[in-house]
């Protein structure tokens, strides 16, 4: 410091500015409650953020859980038929013997099922036939099984059974025993079917996991001149980051026994590799759009697939005992009419690559040194189609261009997607990030038919890092 | 109250602490405020920050390492940069008219009110007023004040030195007979 500096710094040294105090602390106060204001704010946004994605966790997975107990029951392929007690006509339904032929039809299924109904005619001193093609059952208050003709086999069923009331031969009624023990208890016998048939073992839930890199371009304002982030013009900003989701797919009751068995067979885990461009436009006050491509492929054994089913035709009677009888056996209704149908096509799609187009509404600000971002928006996915192959009946897998079937391969998938991510700036250049991320497919709204449940959730965590092009 | 008393109120957050020292510091702390500021107002703002800033930081304070008010002016002087960077500060110069009340001798800076010499030393250029602050009042060495700002040893000499010759053409044109040759490096 030389003489210049030292005279304007003794001079200035004991200087005591005219300032009134008590101003100042008045601003003090001020300027602290408006911290906790602001402070509490973002608290209450975290928490509204995570009340919003726990309640549509919370009703999708409902949603999931009621839609398994729908049963799609094509009505035209039951037929009533007279009975001798016309107050019990609309209770009694015929399904003729093709629908429920197969030479598929899982045989312990068969003789389950065939127990079950010789236990009933049993107690009910009726007949059961020797197999399931060839018995029909009537129900007229009185419960009997009766054997029909070769020409035309059927089983009638009332539904009566349900109630828990039920009429003797002699006009008596009794109480069905809906206990455990009681074999004529439809809960039973659908129990043990979902046993036999080891549905429960098959309708695991997949869980698959996702890696992703992903690398981004971010616009943001920088100033040049100052070598500050300014409003005035905009500079890259390039961020490169892992993402590993957590995604939960619930099999839906339309996957096909082959996809069953892919599933059972190989790995439950799918990985992919995305690749992610995304540039982000700010627009005012810390809101932005960002948008970008993202190119995934997906790495596993086990196939990335959709299935649609071309026709479902018709139902068996177990099916329909089933469904009379319980909500939850869907899964014995769907089983049943997967093998009891020589109609259905699974048309498998297979898809290893796939790109995201996401258009997210952003929302960027700092506490202190540490910048958070929200992103709230929608990401488009187009699957391209490896190969498609249809299952014949027989089990035979074609190619799709084998078949006269003509459907578009293509799709687009749309996903809701959430999350949020903190920076922690470690230089001028230089931030680490990190955040979690939700993802909600919208895909079953636009796929109906899909192999498996597509409302599903997916939870990831972003960790990353940041540079900032100057 | 004694100041240690009030520093150990400040420590354990007690309002009526806090403000005495608030009552006690402010005129002080402000002319290191009004050194960095734009004006005024700025001035006052970036005194509120430096307070709040030195509420939370006192549970850091040593009396052992150097006296409180060196270090609160530390705190000031931090607060005032770290705003400016913050506030992306665009606008390089200020045109304000310095005036002088009294006439000049050749020591003119001895004579000169001494809100004048604040002025004066606001008329400099953000980057060079910063660096004149911290290395002639914070008494920051070059190489502390280059860590501080994100700038190498050199930048920081050249733009004290910047800021003195502009000091000196002002003083002046302010008077003749303040010359650069009676100023010794």
């Amino acid at each position: 410091m030389n003489n210049f500096e030292h005279n304007i710094k003794d001079r200035l040294d004991n200087y005591n500015s005219e300032i009134d105090p008590y101003e100042i602390w008045d601003g003090i106060q001020a300027k602290r409650n408006k911290q906790k204001k602001r402070r509490w704010g973002f608290i209450w946004l975290a928490a509204s953020i995570l009340v919003i994605v726990s309640t549509i966790l919370i009703i999708s997975s409902r949603q999931s859980n009621s839609n398994n107990n729908i049963v799609k029951i094509n009505k035209t392929d039951a037929k009533e038929v007279t009975s001798k007690n016309k107050q019990d006509q609309k209770d009694i339904i015929v399904i003729d013997k093709k629908d429920i032929q197969s030479d598929k039809f899982n045989s312990s299924t068969k003789s389950l099922v065939k127990t079950h109904i010789e236990n009933l005619s049993t107690s009910n001193k009726h007949k059961a036939n020797e197999t399931i093609g060839d018995f029909s059952v009537k129900n007229n208050n009185k419960k009997e099984i009766s054997k029909k003709g070769e020409s035309k086999t059927s089983i009638v069923y009332n539904t009566n059974i349900l109630s828990n009331k039920k009429s003797t031969d002699s006009g008596e009624s009794k109480t069905i025993d809906n206990s455990s023990e009681n074999p004529e208890n439809p809960l039973n016998i659908s129990r043990e079917l979902i046993n036999i048939s080891g549905l429960n073992n098959k309708l695991n839930e997949l869980v698959f996991y996702r890696k992703s890199l992903i690398l981004y371009f971010k616009s943001v304002p920088f100033n040049s001149h100052k070598h500050e982030f300014s409003n005035k013009k905009p500079c890259p900003e390039l961020s490169l980051a892992g993402n590993y989701t957590h995604n939960q797919y619930f099999l839906n009751n339309s996957a096909s026994d082959s996809f069953m068995n892919d599933v059972q067979n190989n790995e439950k885990q799918l990985e992919s590799l995305d690749i992610f461009f995304g540039y982000n436009i700010p627009i005012y006050r810390g809101f932005g759009v960002f948008t970008g491509l993202n190119y995934g492929q997906v790495d596993s054994k086990l196939d990335f697939t959709f299935i649609d089913k071309k026709e479902f035709v018709i139902d068996s009677a177990l099916t329909k005992i089933v469904y009379k009888s319980l909500t939850d056996t869907l899964r014995i209704y769907e089983r049943a009419k997967t093998n009891a149908t020589y109609e259905i096509h699974d048309i498998k799609y297979n898809y290893k690559r796939y790109i995201r187009v996401p258009v997210l509404l952003t929302f960027t600000s700092s506490i202190k040194s540490l910048k958070y971002e929200m992103r709230v928006g929608a990401d488009f996915n187009i699957l391209t189609c490896n190969n498609a192959k249809a299952i014949t009946p027989e089990g035979k897998t074609v190619s799709i261009e084998d078949t006269e079937l003509n459907l578009n391969k293509d799709k687009i998938l749309g996903d809701f997607h959430f999350d949020f991510r903190l920076e922690l700036k470690l230089n001028k250049n230089l931030a680490v990030l990190f955040g979690p991320q939700y993802k909600m497919s919208l895909s079953s709204l636009m796929h109906e038919k899909a192999g498996f449940d597509q409302y599903r959730h997916s939870i990831g965590v972003n960790i990353g890092a940041k540079y900032r092009y100057n | 109250m004694q100041i240690e008393q009030i520093i150990l109120g400040c420590k354990s957050n007690d309002e009526n602490s806090q403000k005495e020292l608030v009552i006690r510091f402010s005129a002080l702390l402000f002319t290191v405020c009004r050194r960095y500021a734009r004006d005024y107002n700025d001035a006052k703002d970036i005194l509120q920050d430096a307070f709040i800033e030195i509420f939370n930081s006192i549970h850091g304070y040593d009396p052992a390492k150097g006296g409180l008010e060196n270090w609160m002016k530390q705190i000031v002087a931090r607060t005032a940069i770290r705003r400016y960077r913050k506030m992306y500060m665009v606008r390089e110069t200020y045109d304000k008219d310095v005036s002088y009340s009294n006439g000049y001798e050749s020591n003119v800076i001895d004579k000169m009110e001494l809100e004048d010499l604040i002025d004066l030393i606001n008329t400099l250029p953000f980057k060079y007023k910063q660096i004149f602050n911290l290395y002639v009042f914070e008494e920051y060495s070059h190489s502390e004040i280059g860590k501080m700002l994100g700038l190498s040893e050199s930048s920081s000499r050249s733009r004290l030195s910047r800021a003195r010759k502009i000091l000196i053409e002002k003083l002046s044109k302010l008077n003749p007979d303040f010359k650069l040759s009676n100023i010794k490096f």
